[in-house]
């Protein structure tokens, strides 16, 4: 029926076209694909015809009120002539670990291979809740704990999920020192938006280990902008320090002020089930045989997470030569090797470089007769710790703090013993230090 | 001067009373151009390439519009996407439009002596006479052929040598084929102060980033087009640009002679996904003689689908035709291969395309994801251009 009235129309073009030769030709390459009272919808496969024939188009509506007798609009519309599948390079599809890779993940970290316990599990469910609903549930989301506790996995898993269901997500998990040298980069080529670009338009950022920008401004600065543009366009940030952040020293305080904005969850060391859990998931990832009094053995022993992987590792290779079964013989040879080997490997300069570095204060302070709140504190610190963990005496301890006798450093290793067992915030201050030797 | 006129009326009507009509238009209309014979022959040959093949069913898109106005000679052709125009300074005064198909004619002038030629446009045809040589070519109806687009915009001037460098490392890439338009085209992309040229056809991918010196808008312009602005600008140090925003329209002015072209409308299929951010192994190899052995292992990958199978290894990469018997046929390029070995198959075309439009004395470095990812190649000492190509699927 249309096309029976077009080719009709054409016809009755064709008999008019001496003034127009070229609307006539162009309109046989038309095809009629819609017709009403009041319009008539061409369409055709060339834009240039419809430019050509949309300045026209007064002409060709002419013709139809004089074929037709009645006022018919006209629209073009250019359509693509066969649908064919995408050619293969626009086809290809990033895998899901190229697109991890992108993000900057290393695709291990998974809430799957998470264990939980009371002591992560607020942190694991916060991560989960924003993972469901990334910038709306807590934004910004702040994990801190010490070592090993598993501040990366949760922020990794955080990623990872989101990625998993939507791969075209703007992702990446941006370690605190990669953004430092990445701003520092874009600086020095003069390549500033560059960097703006790949940070301000992202819906997930994560930093992890963000405590490593304090005390640079331009940087801090930058991160100030780069939050708020995120979070100002609906994306969501997660951070990971090693302290809360109104701990983290020289932070800006409007960067502070933000960061205590959303929610911000403690991890704590996990305690001796989780480690045992941990150290059983880690055998499985590994295909090591292990059971479980065994693994209860070393969780007691090995306190940090990470150290308890690389304890099963070493352990699986001393054990590969009898059949890679890990026995209780087997551990309680190892442990007596590895606690000689800590205390020679931990020298009380560590110690000393440690806590001046957790607490922002120069070594030289720490040795002066300074006897100001914030540095004596860390060196009664550094007192109880070369005391507790190396074992030296209290006259070595006060010829290396520089201090008169040895009462001093008693009276010391005595006030933070007290103070450890009555404030509970200030034990995992020190447990954190500890951890980090 | 009213005597002569006079004259010419009385002469008319005896005419007009002996002669058959037609005859008499004829040489009532008949108007003389001189002009040098190469400078017409130079100039249609240009215009002839705005002229597509693919209008036969319209006469006038065939042909070229010669047109004399203000002691001018315009000749103007078209696709209808992409427009042509330039002035022949002439002292003619009279008002004339013709359109013919310049092929005869181009043939015909081009085996003709140098010098001036004589033209006689009649109505219905037209004639080129030179010393004692006469062709006669047939005209087509002027009526309704398409003038270029008015662009109202200020015309900017910008440097010819930014476009005529990078250009041609993208255009290649631009599809040929009509069924998708937006491959068509180049895309130039503007993000703050860079400008980002992208082209692919699916199969490969050009991409050339660099600091946005000159006012070059975000457009998706046809790579037909840009082929030929590549080739006017070739002597040019400088050219005028004007862009309509709402026309869609961008042109470029070279002294006389202006071209024009609609941009092509729709999206720009996302390109970045295809850009592999990691790969795992790396050659580099020295252009000339990939080049060689690439041509060497087509001489076999002719028969067998075009496709040539590259093994990177630890001594280099070895080429050779995809075929069930191994090492009948096979070159091995001396490279530096870093990381682990990998066989990747591509369609032989596509590696010499871009070798041949890669700088020569260069090196060329090939970077490989997987065998069934999109490769990267780049040229050594050149951090803003990459070049893409899918490999083909094979069964090892």
């Amino acid at each position: 029926m249309l096309s029976t009235f077009w080719s009709g129309f054409l016809r009755f073009v064709e008999k008019n076209s001496k003034e127009n030769p070229v609307i006539y030709s162009l309109l046989k390459q038309l095809r009629p694909i819609e017709m009403s009272e009041k319009h008539i919808v061409l369409s055709c496969d060339n834009p240039g015809f419809v430019f050509f024939l949309q300045k026209k188009i007064h002409f060709v509506e002419g013709y139809l009120f004089d074929h037709t007798k009645k006022r018919l609009r006209i629209e073009i519309v250019v359509k693509a002539q066969n649908k064919r599948q995408e050619p293969p390079l626009l086809r290809f599809e990033p895998t899901i670990e190229d697109v991890f890779k992108k993000a900057g993940l290393n695709g291990t970290f998974t809430f799957d291979n998470f264990a939980v316990s009371s002591s992560n599990q607020v942190a694991y469910a916060a991560a989960q809740a924003v993972s469901d609903s990334i910038g709306k549930a807590y934004n910004p989301l702040v994990l801190y704990g010490g070592v090993g506790v598993g501040k990366t996995h949760l922020a990794q898993a955080i990623a990872q999920k989101v990625l998993a269901k939507k791969p075209n997500k703007k992702v990446l998990f941006s370690p605190g020192d990669l953004f430092t040298n990445e701003l520092i980069e874009g600086i020095r080529e003069k390549n500033t938006p560059k960097f703006r670009r790949k940070y301000r338009q992202l819906n997930l950022l994560i930093v992890d280990d963000v405590q490593f920008i304090a005390g640079k401004n331009t940087v801090q600065e930058e991160f100030f902008h780069t939050f708020n543009a995120v979070i100002s366009n609906g994306g969501q940030i997660v951070l990971t320090s090693d302290k809360p952040p109104h701990e983290i020293r020289r932070l800006e305080d409007r960067l502070r002020s933000r960061f205590a904005g959303g929610l911000t969850v403690d991890i704590q060391s996990p305690d001796f089930e989780l480690r045992s859990a941990i150290l059983l998931i880690k055998a499985r990832e590994k295909n090591i045989d292990i059971d479980l009094e065994t693994a209860k053995i070393i969780a007691e022993q090995v306190a940090d997470s990470r150290a308890l992987e690389g304890t099963l590792l070493s352990l699986y290779a001393k054990t590969l030569s009898n059949g890679g079964k890990i026995n209780l013989e087997a551990v309680e040879d190892f442990f007596m090797n590895v606690v000689e080997q800590k205390n020679k490997r931990v020298s009380p300069h560590d110690i000393i470089k440690t806590i001046c570095t957790y607490y922002d204060v120069r070594q030289s302070q720490l040795k002066s007769p300074n006897r100001a709140e914030n540095i004596a504190l860390p060196r009664q610190i550094a007192m109880y710790l070369l005391r507790k963990e190396l074992g030296l005496k209290y006259d070595q301890i006060a010829t290396l703090l520089k201090r008169k006798d040895h009462t001093t450093v008693l009276h010391g290793f005595e006030k933070i013993k007290s103070l450890l067992a009555r404030n509970d915030i200030f034990k995992k201050e020190v447990d954190r230090i500890v951890n980090t030797l | 001067m009213s005597f002569s006129g006079l004259r010419c009326v009385e002469n008319l009507e005896r005419i007009l009373y002996t002669y058959p009509q037609s005859l008499i238009l004829r040489s009532i209309n008949t108007m003389k151009i001189n002009i040098d014979k190469d400078l017409l022959l130079d100039n249609l040959t240009v215009a002839s390439r705005f002229v597509s093949n693919r209008f036969s069913s319209v006469p006038s898109l065939q042909g070229i519009l010669f047109e004399t106005k203000d002691k001018h000679i315009n000749l103007y052709a078209t696709n209808l996407t992409s427009f042509f125009h330039t002035k022949i300074k002439n002292p003619t005064t009279e008002e004339k439009k013709i359109v013919f198909d310049p092929k005869k004619v181009m043939e015909f002038l081009s085996l003709l002596t140098p010098g001036i030629v004589e033209l006689d446009i009649e109505d219905s045809q037209l004639v080129i006479r030179k010393d004692k040589t006469k062709g006669t070519f047939s005209l087509i109806n002027a009526e309704d052929f398409p003038y270029p687009p008015i662009v109202k915009e200020k015309e900017e001037k910008i440097k010819t040598d930014v476009l005529k460098k990078h250009l041609p490392l993208v255009l290649f890439a631009a599809s040929s084929d009509d069924t998708r338009p937006v491959l068509n085209g180049v895309n130039f992309l503007t993000q703050d102060d860079e400008i980002a040229l992208v082209a692919t056809d699916g199969f490969r991918l050009s991409l050339l980033k660099m600091k946005k010196e000159d006012s070059i808008p975000q457009m998706l312009v046809p790579k037909g087009f840009l082929e030929e602005v590549v080739r006017l600008s070739k002597e040019e140090k400088e050219m005028g640009l004007r862009f309509s925003e709402k026309e869609k329209v961008i042109s470029f002015t070279f002294g006389d002679t202006t071209v024009y072209s609609r941009l092509i409308t729709g999206d720009f299929p996302p390109f970045e996904k295809v850009i592999p951010s990691e790969s795992k192994t790396k050659a580099v190899i020295e252009k000339d003689e990939f080049l060689r052995n690439i041509r060497i292992v087509s001489v076999f990958a002719r028969e067998v689908s075009n496709i040539a199978l590259l093994s990177f290894g630890k001594d280099g990469i070895t080429m050779s035709p995809k075929t069930e018997r191994d090492d009948q046929n096979s070159t091995l390029q001396d490279a530096d291969v870093e990381g682990p070995p990998q066989k990747v198959a591509f369609n032989f075309k596509f590696i010499i395309d871009f070798l041949m439009h890669a700088p020569d004395k260069k090196k060329i470095i090939i970077e490989v994801l997987r065998p069934d990812a999109p490769v990267v190649f780049k040229i050594e000492g050149n951090k803003d251009f990459l070049h893409v190509i899918m490999p083909v699927r094979i069964q090892t």
